[in-house]
């Protein structure tokens, strides 16, 4: 499988576009593991009022880690990105602490199954080695079910 | 491993990731309908039975015609005997 250069910009491996794209770029990827990070600027559309990112924005972020990833390993085999990716469910999310405008995060995602485009994942988030958040979750994505 | 091995390791395995009666694990339960598992559950069992036998399963094309406890049953017989 031939291997995309890394860090490569979150928009180019997703379905989002525009403020909707949550990460900046994924930074590694091997195996069923993969990295991502953003740095919130002001406009970042998961703060709040308060400059602080909303804390179910830690799972956005996730799973926008997860279709990064799998985008990536559809992209290898394939010349267009995915075309849909969703969030289909969460487990065991703690928040340790909250993130803040000017925050550079790292997510790292590790798939633990995948079935039919259905892929359980676990996540943590970090503010340098600081752990912000942690759980699982499941995303759906069609293309990922094509080998 | 013979298959009424691999039977009780999937009833048990089963069993203990959701919370169901071995009872209720009959050949001809059918996941859906009577057992009440969703696709996010398939996820989970697909999980639990590749840490139980130790083999990749999420990827066979055949896993996602099942049906019934007994159709897992047959496939992972096939799988582990491979």
């Amino acid at each position: 499988m031939p291997e995309l250069p890394l860090p490569i910009r979150g928009e180019l491996l997703l379905p989002h576009a525009g403020r909707m794209c949550c990460i900046d770029q994924l930074i590694a990827l091997e195996g069923q593991e993969a990295t991502a990070e953003v740095t919130l600027n002001p406009n970042h559309v998961l703060l709040n009022s308060k400059g602080q990112l909303d804390r179910s924005g830690f799972i956005e972020l996730a799973a926008q880690t997860a279709g990064a990833m799998q985008g990536a390993q559809i992209m290898c085999c394939q010349s267009e990105k995915p075309s849909l990716a969703m969030l289909a469910g969460i487990q065991g999310i703690k928040v340790y602490a909250d993130a803040s405008v000017g925050d550079c995060l790292e997510i790292h995602v590790t798939t633990l199954g995948e079935l039919d485009g259905m892929s359980s994942l676990a996540f943590t988030v970090k503010r340098q080695d600081e752990l912000l958040a942690e759980g699982r979750l499941k995303v759906f994505m069609p293309e990922a079910s094509v080998d | 491993m013979n298959e009424l091995e691999i039977k009780e390791k999937v009833n048990q395995t089963l069993a203990d990731e959701f919370e169901l009666s071995l009872d209720e694990l009959t050949p001809e339960a059918r996941f859906k309908e009577e057992l009440g598992l969703d696709s996010l559950d398939a996820v989970d069992m697909v999980i639990a039975l590749e840490r139980q036998f130790g083999i990749k399963i999420g990827k066979d094309p055949e896993i996602v015609q099942i049906k019934t406890v007994g159709e897992l049953y047959g496939f992972l017989a096939k799988k582990l005997s491979a």
